[in-house]
């Protein structure tokens, strides 16, 4: 089940919240592990006995590394080892099965479907393990509580990856307030409207260039597909954050921020520090530092990075464009490690430019899962094989340049600097606050309803 | 203040999602959309198949969002805010201050399926079914006349700032292309000069030409056919106007302001003469007007398209005129039926003219087919 989707907000999410408010504290717990098992099993139900069997081997181990820690440090890490590979294999096996089939040749078997939400939850649950075993958090005592932590269904499917340190303690107790609620409810709505106006709308423009420059390559039109991208992929995903931290407040959790105006970065480093928060601190805490981080020599520091980042892209998909991506990441840091940083930090302008033209390429390799259309955007961009524009391209960018100029100022920090400073000046728009929610809800229906508008055209017979 | 703000957050939120879950349970369902013009959906069916298959998930929202409260509404709200965005476009429907139209994007996007080249592929096929029509002219011994409409893109071009990508290749083509036999009548330049002088030749809001665009037509097919001095004066028609037509376009568009049309019928003193059959089954005259109440209004022509519509004027006898077509020529019709016994052949169903030349003695052979289905079909590449 999807957030932006009317079933979830008016059949799901209303029964799961009077449900969840009406049970006694004691079983709120309980409650939210089975509507989140209904919210994963929705449509796909195959795939629960995995996330169960998962879940399980994590708990189960976890009392085995408890008990070991202390007294048998080899034997705690077998165990937290043995942890991980039953995760891990899981991983490996739906996700990069048919990635490594394809490749050395097992053609035919490549056709394994993909459980929802399994990178996810999979960086989770480890992410108890390891901290269990490093003894940053006490072993889970009860099974439902902690298969609520990994089922929870605000972040189940797409993050932020929750780390069982940040919320053990609100499993355990937690308040939810009306002020909670009221502020997970703005959360949740903004990011639903600016999932389905913003981003499907980046999407749709996405789309109607490529039509125009497929026929025909031009310089603007690549250009311009590229800033769909990356106006899409934000709004798509930071929305679904927005979403997933706003649910999580309605029902009392607090959950880290995953995104901190992204486009606004001065350098590539500065980007992954505000893009995908989450994962990027995965990734810190649980593979670069153990691997000995930068407080290393020079060149194992740069193979560090190079194995982090190696990694990062293939989580994001089981494809050679997402390993070519990640390294991309990986050489512009390690470029800006040892000098671009000190003009970066010189020439904020530059700074701002070449950040944005590193990313905004990065979606383009993103987007495109065959490497040869990768070289082709590259080319078509200096002008190599493509005219300047058509009549195609210049129709879109005309039709578009409103929600251009909107979208591009919805990703910086202005907006809400402006509504805060207009809050501080007139009490009213407190007051007002409440109704532009409601009709930002109201038309994000109205977006989810049009969507099986299909008037039977008899068109021309 | 700020408690205020939050408790309204939260009553206004539980309260619109509450107020339409139990409106979207307690109304009944609806069967017919006359806004959409089609079924809506009906709560679907819940067994293990559908269930673990995904169906039943997918079908429920599609159910949802078909029966949900103030759906029209709500359909509203998103096109006033798609045009408030300054697409000026809304469902692939473009707008303009008096003229709707549907873009090209629905041609384009099948040429993106049938090739990844970005050669201009969709213009070979037209080009290859012109062929096939040159062929099929060459070998026929009646008189041939061959009316290819253009869309209300091609027609009204200058009501937009949207420039087809492809310009009038298509009709450059049918110009180039076409042998002599095939009787071929430019009818782009024809409309296009009568729409740029003002006239009312194509709907604001439905694709098809009206019937003073038809009318045109018409005597462009008389004069092809030698008939020029049997052409019937305009003004020898008594012209009954329908008002308040809302067409295809502007249902698919769903703009919340937007021209409306009128239908005009246009009868002669003897209209009541003609015995019109559609599949067997006789009708009362060219107009079926128990269309008129309805959101489907121009099937108010001939009760719509179907394979065979025949027509005759009882004790005359006339020339035998077959037409192979869609549904523009269903309002051109009944201006040639004054002329000719009419019969008319789905050219979707009926590819084999030749034969159909044959058993309907025909004496004259008329294709009327829209650019559009030139392009997403390949019918005309058909015939024999």
């Amino acid at each position: 089940m999807v957030f932006s989707s009317l079933i979830f907000i008016f059949a799901y999410l209303a029964i799961t919240l009077i449900v969840y408010y009406i049970s006694p504290l004691k079983l709120r717990n309980l409650v939210l592990f089975i509507v989140s098992l209904a919210f994963y099993g929705w449509g796909e139900p195959k795939y629960i006995l995995l996330m169960l069997i998962s879940i399980a081997a994590a708990y189960g181990f976890g009392f085995l590394i408890e008990k070991y820690r202390d007294v048998d440090r080899k034997r705690a890490k077998l165990f937290l080892i043995l942890s991980l590979c039953v995760n891990l294999s899981f991983l490996l096996f739906f996700k990069y099965f048919n990635f490594f089939a394809h490749n050395l040749g097992f053609a035919g078997i490549d056709n394994l479907t993909l459980p929802v939400g399994i990178s996810f939850y999979t960086f989770q649950i480890m992410s108890y393990s390891i901290d269990l075993y490093r003894g940053a958090v006490p072993c889970a005592q009860k099974f439902v509580p902690f298969g609520t932590y990994v089922t929870l269904f605000p972040q189940l499917i797409a993050g932020p990856i929750v780390m069982y340190r940040d919320v053990y303690r609100q499993l355990q107790s937690r308040k939810e307030t009306v002020s909670m609620f009221a502020s997970g409810v703005s959360r949740f709505v903004m990011g639903l409207s600016k999932k389905i106006v913003l981003g499907d709308s980046a999407a749709a423009l996405a789309e109607s260039l490529e039509a125009a420059n497929g026929f025909q390559p031009t310089v603007l039109g690549t250009w311009l597909i590229m800033i769909a991208y990356t106006l899409h992929i934000y709004f798509d995903f930071s929305g679904y954050s927005d979403m997933a931290i706003g649910l999580g407040r309605m029902i009392g959790f607090e959950f880290a921020e995953n995104f901190n105006y992204p486009y606004i970065a001065r350098s590539i480093t500065d980007f992954w520090r505000r893009w995908h928060i989450t994962l990027s601190t995965w990734f810190r805490d649980y593979i670069y530092i153990p691997l000995g981080g930068n407080r290393v020599g020079k060149l194992r520091g740069f193979f560090n990075l190079a194995v982090v980042w190696f990694l990062t892209g293939f989580w994001h998909g089981a494809d050679w464009n997402y390993i070519l991506w990640g390294v991309y990441f990986c050489v512009f840091l390690i470029l800006e490690k040892a000098f671009l940083r000190r003009f970066l930090d010189k020439c904020k302008i530059f700074a701002h430019i070449y950040s944005l033209l590193v990313i905004g390429f990065g979606w383009t390799i993103f987007f495109h899962s065959d490497i040869g259309a990768i070289a082709d955007s590259a080319l078509h961009m200096v002008g190599i094989g493509a005219a300047w524009g058509n009549t195609g391209v210049l129709y879109a960018l005309l039709r578009w340049l409103p929600f251009l100029i909107l979208g591009i100022i919805a990703c910086t920090p202005y907006p809400k600097r402006w509504i805060q400073s207009l809050r501080e000046r007139y009490s009213a728009v407190e007051a007002i606050s409440p109704f532009v929610i409601a009709l930002l809800l109201l038309l994000s229906i109205a977006y989810m309803v049009n969507d099986t508008f299909s008037p039977f055209l008899y068109y021309i017979f | 203040m700020k408690k205020f703000s939050e408790y309204a957050t939260v009553v206004l939120f539980c309260g619109i999602i509450l107020t339409l879950s139990v409106l979207f349970l307690a109304l009944p369902d609806q069967a017919f959309s006359r806004q959409e013009n089609r079924t809506l959906a009906t709560a679907p069916s819940l067994n293990a198949d559908s269930f673990f298959s995904g169906q039943f998930a997918s079908d429920l929202n599609v159910y949802i969002a078909d029966q949900f409260p103030f759906r029209n509404s709500f359909l509203r709200v998103r096109s006033f805010f798609e045009l408030m965005l300054g697409k000026g476009e809304n469902n692939g429907v473009l707008y303009s201050y008096d003229q709707l139209a549907v873009k090209e994007f629905d041609a384009y996007k099948s040429r993106m399926e049938i090739t990844e080249d970005t050669d201009r592929i969709y213009l070979d096929t037209v080009k290859a079914q012109l062929e096939v029509l040159n062929r099929f002219s060459a070998s026929l011994e009646i008189p041939m006349v061959t009316v290819l409409p253009g869309r209300t893109i091609d027609v009204c071009e200058s009501a937009f700032t949207y420039e087809r990508p492809d310009g009038d290749d298509v009709f450059e083509a049918m110009n180039a292309l076409l042998e002599e036999n095939a009787g071929y009548i430019d009818t782009l330049s024809l409309l296009r000069d009568r729409y740029d002088g003002g006239e009312y030749v194509m709907y604001k809001t439905d694709h098809h030409w009206t019937t003073l665009g038809a009318y045109y037509i018409y005597c462009e097919i008389m004069k092809e056919l030698g008939k020029e001095d049997r052409i019937v004066a305009p003004d020898r028609f008594e012209k009954e106007l329908i008002a308040d037509f809302s067409g295809t376009t502007a249902a698919k568009g769903n703009f919340p302001v937007y021209a409306r049309d009128f239908l005009e019928l246009w009868h002669l003193p003897d209209d009541g003469e003609y015995t019109v059959t559609v599949d067997g089954e006789p009708l009362d005259g060219f107009y079926e007007r128990s269309y008129l109440d309805v959101a489907d209004k121009y099937s108010v022509f001939l009760d719509g398209t179907h394979n065979v519509t025949e027509i005759r004027k009882p004790g005359e006898e006339r020339e035998t005129l077959l037409i192979a077509k869609d549904s523009f020529a269903n309002c051109l019709i009944p201006f040639l039926a004054r002329e000719y016994d009419i019969v008319a052949l789905n050219l979707r169903t009926n590819t084999a003219l030749s034969a159909a030349v044959e058993t309907y003695s025909a004496d004259a052979l008329l294709i009327v087919y829209n650019v559009e289905n030139i392009i997403t079909s390949a019918d005309l590449g058909n015939l024999k």
